[in-house]
């Protein structure tokens, strides 16, 4: 019973979320939003290699990374953006609060229908690269490529709701924090660059990014080799370091909502609008 | 009082409570000024992973430099009449005997803060970690371009204002899909010249473009420019001039749309 409650809640997320998306145009419209955003910055991304003269072994590997992380700060952001949206601009979170039970499933159903409008928007883009650019992965593994996309929206989502927990204490613009992680991102799990140029110093914070290992096991279910310094790491061991981070991130979200939501209770935040 | 006095004063109420916002939350220091410079790190780190000549690094700092400017001309500026619609601080702008430009104006001052302090820190970043260098000779000619294509940029900023008065959501969607597109017409990252001529001429009509290329001409010594600085300072001034008279006229036109269809004061659409 309380499993199908908890499903319930997710698809009235996901379904609440999707209609806010994109009920605002038609679906060609829609489509062409969905596109815009993620082709032009990885054109971006090929416009910069063609300028340095294309060096072989960069496109391929980058290009598919950076298909893979339009799902990061997507999912990452997902909570964020509907605890701003709805107690900011709908003014209904408190309604949230007088249904029964945790607002958790609500907000990952929000999250959720993010992760599906960015996997459109990252299958999308590898179709443009494969058949419009001629950037084909040499290989193509479904099964790793499935395991390594559940445990990445796993992970990404109970951290976004650890992230969630702190946006109940930011002002209506605190979207922007949900942006500029994804940037942190892009840097420190060497998302479009390999590795291997990251200064000494700085490579202990891209394997303590979960994302970076995450990234790599995508490349891998591609056949894709990004640099040297992650080669000498076998699948399996990578699968198991993403899931230990999984299971840590899973803790880590329940643990942030929870602080960051009874502190925000207290603080009367949970129907706070900001007229700034 | 004068009608000037009356738009400047009008202005200044409205940066102050940027200011005073700004102050309120100072976690934005740290989300919108330390942590994008991290994205500006990762495109330089591209062009070192490509073996790119150290100058494309400098191409990136200013690039990310004035990213700051354009997102708050999107988000500060433009999309802030589709805010203070659902806040429901538009109805009391409309009453004031002021022009919608003070607002804007006083808007975009305001922001200015915030979005100054996101520059220097990405061109602390460019001078300090990634070893960018300046002619300095061309320094003066380079913030006279700069703040030529400051003035074109806000004339567009506030045409684009005008759109929020009439549509909601909907605007507010296209002004997300107006960050990436804009990098790469305006060759943020890159000379637009590589663009071709006919693609960078259109490009042009974009004030950053412009003033990127000839910024990068003059203070980075880039010798890819698309056409010669004179000619582009010059390009700015007319847009400056056409954006601006744009504005006030789109201003009026939406304004006035927006009265009829009746959806000046329409929330949550």
């Amino acid at each position: 019973m309380a499993i199908a409650t908890t499903l319930k809640k997710i698809s009235t997320g996901y379904s609440l979320a999707w209609k806010k998306e994109a009920n605002w145009t038609s679906p060609p419209v829609y489509l062409a939003y969905s596109l815009t955003r993620p082709l032009a910055g990885a054109m971006l991304i090929w416009l910069m290699a063609t300028v340095a003269g294309r060096p072989p072994g960069y496109l391929l590997p980058a290009w598919y990374s950076l298909a893979a992380f339009q799902i990061v700060p997507a999912v990452l952001g997902g909570t964020s953006w509907a605890i701003l949206e709805d107690r900011e601009r709908y003014q209904m979170l408190k309604y949230v609060y007088l249904a029964p039970g945790s607002a958790i499933p609500y907000l990952s159903g929000h999250a959720l229908a993010r992760a599906a409008q960015s996997l459109f928007g990252a299958v999308a883009l590898a179709a443009f690269g494969a058949f419009v650019l001629g950037l084909r992965p040499p290989e193509f593994h479904p099964l790793l490529l499935t395991a390594t996309l559940v445990l990445g929206v796993t992970l990404l989502l109970f951290l976004g709701l650890a992230l969630a927990g702190a946006s109940l204490h930011f002002a209506r613009h605190g979207h922007f924090m949900t942006e500029s992680i994804g940037g942190v991102f892009l840097l420190c799990s060497a998302a479009i660059f390999p590795v291997d140029i990251l200064p000494l110093w700085m490579r202990p914070v891209t394997y303590a990014s979960p994302v970076t290992w995450w990234l790599e096991l995508v490349r891998r279910s591609l056949g894709l080799k990004f640099g040297s310094v992650l080669s000498g790491y076998s699948t399996a061991l990578i699968l198991g370091i993403l899931g230990a981070f999984c299971a840590l991130s899973i803790a880590m979200g329940f643990y942030g909502w929870a602080v960051g939501e009874r502190k925000a209770k207290w603080k009367g935040l949970l129907d706070a609008t900001t007229a700034y | 009082m004068s009608s000037l006095a009356n738009n400047l004063r009008a202005a200044s109420a409205r940066a102050w409570i940027r200011v005073v916002a700004a102050n309120r939350e100072l976690s934005w220091v740290f989300f919108e000024t330390l942590l994008p410079a991290m994205t500006t790190a990762g495109y330089v780190l591209v062009y070192r992973a490509l073996g790119a000549p150290p100058e494309y690094e400098s191409y990136v700092i200013l690039g990310g430099v004035m990213t700051a400017f354009w997102l708050n001309v999107l988000w500060g500026m433009a999309a802030q009449f589709f805010w203070e619609k659902d806040m429901g601080n538009l109805d009391i702008y409309m009453m004031a005997p002021i022009s919608r430009m003070s607002i804007l104006l006083g808007m975009a001052v305001g922001g200015m803060m915030g979005t100054a302090m996101r520059s220097i820190v990405i061109l602390i970043l460019g001078i300090a970690v990634f070893r960018v260098h300046f002619e300095i000779g061309g320094l003066a000619a380079a913030f006279g371009i700069f703040l030529l294509s400051m003035t074109a940029l806000y004339g567009l900023g506030m045409m684009l204002a005008s759109l929020f008065l009439l549509f909601g959501r909907g605007a507010q969607r296209w002004v997300e899909v107006a960050q990436e597109p804009v990098y790469l017409l305006s060759g943020f990252y890159f000379p637009i010249a590589n663009l071709g001529f006919t693609v960078a001429a259109i490009a042009s009509a974009f004030p950053l473009a412009l003033g990127m290329d000839a910024i990068r001409q003059t203070a980075l010594g880039s010798k890819a420019g698309f056409l010669p600085v004179g000619v582009e300072a010059g390009a700015l001034a007319a847009l400056a001039v056409l954006f601006f008279l744009l504005a006030r006229r789109m201003l009026r036109l939406m304004e006035d749309r927006a009265k009829r269809d009746g959806k000046l004061t329409l929330k949550w659409q």
